[in-house]
């Protein structure tokens, strides 16, 4: 079933959510394994995102300009002997989209006036 | 360089999966997939080594295993993306071919025509002309009829040569 334009699936939302707590403690931009550990823990979860559902919603966010991505240098990766990590960040398209979602979720506010109110 | 070949067996089989289903994808794209797993895995046995979160071998099996068919719905709608990317290369390469067909057409045309005339004109002339008049008329139309002849057959190649399905899809 395709899906409404510019709408967040429950993974995409805990990505963007993760990479933005990252950011508000001075994590501007992250890597793969520590969105999905940042999910982890909000979650209060055991288990990482499996490695197909995490790469696949990272690529279809980066589509759609909500994240945006770029590879560190081979050469500090290969100082600390480790793969090379791609980093992501999160887009002002990407937060707009978030606070949007946030807003069609939010229940909607009954106006209706009490009974015996004036 | 990192040493992913110490690493436990759990982590050698998503590796080779993430081969596996990679297999024929664009070189760009599959790389990158690769080595963005291979950086989580490494990251993650890292992570267990410093007993952060213990039985590593249980929770990589985990995670390919609920992964498994976003990797496979993942690879079908790159190998679509590049089936369609290669039908509308082709289609846009028949378009080319045709149109350097028709203008190495139209220009083989007109030169054809103008020669045919100047023959015929430089016979009915010739019979009035000196040869020498006659030499020269004829060396004047060899300038014009070569370089054009040969810019409508660079033409074509030119756009016979470009191609899109060249083009790694990204």
């Amino acid at each position: 079933m395709r899906r409404k334009q510019g709408t967040l699936i429950p993974i995409e939302t805990s990505i963007l959510e993760a990479a933005l707590d990252l950011r508000r403690r001075g994590t501007d931009s992250a890597y793969g394994f520590l969105i999905a550990r940042e999910i982890r823990e909000r979650a209060e979860a055991r288990l990482l995102t499996a490695y197909g559902t995490l790469y696949k919603a990272l690529e279809r966010l980066e589509k759609t300009h909500f994240l945006e991505s770029f590879w560190e240098d081979p050469q500090v990766a290969a100082n600390e002997g480790r793969p090379r990590r791609r980093y992501y960040r999160v887009t002002l398209t990407g937060e707009t989209a978030l606070a949007k979602h946030h807003a069609d979720q939010a229940p909607i506010p009954n106006l209706r006036p009490e009974r015996g109110s004036a | 360089m990192s040493d992913m070949s110490a690493m436990p067996r759990s982590v050698g089989f998503v590796r080779a999966w993430v081969r596996l289903y990679t297999v024929g994808l664009p070189t760009g794209l599959r790389e990158a997939r690769r080595d963005e797993i291979d950086a989580d895995l490494w990251e993650q046995s890292r992570e267990a080594s410093m007993d952060i979160a213990p039985s590593l071998t249980s929770h990589v099996l985990a995670r390919w295993l609920l992964g498994l068919p976003d990797d496979l719905s993942w690879r079908a709608a790159h190998i679509r993306s590049a089936d369609s990317n290669a039908k509308e290369g082709a289609m846009v390469q028949a378009t080319d071919y045709k149109t350097a067909t028709m203008v190495a057409g139209v220009i083989a045309a007109v030169l054809l025509g103008h020669l045919l005339i100047n023959t015929v004109l430089g016979e009915i002339s010739h019979q009035r002309q000196t040869d020498v008049a006659y030499y020269i008329h004829s060396m004047i139309m060899l300038w014009i009829y070569g370089p054009v002849g040969i810019a409508a057959i660079a033409g074509r190649f030119y756009f016979m040569r470009k191609s899109p399905c060249s083009a790694p899809s990204s």
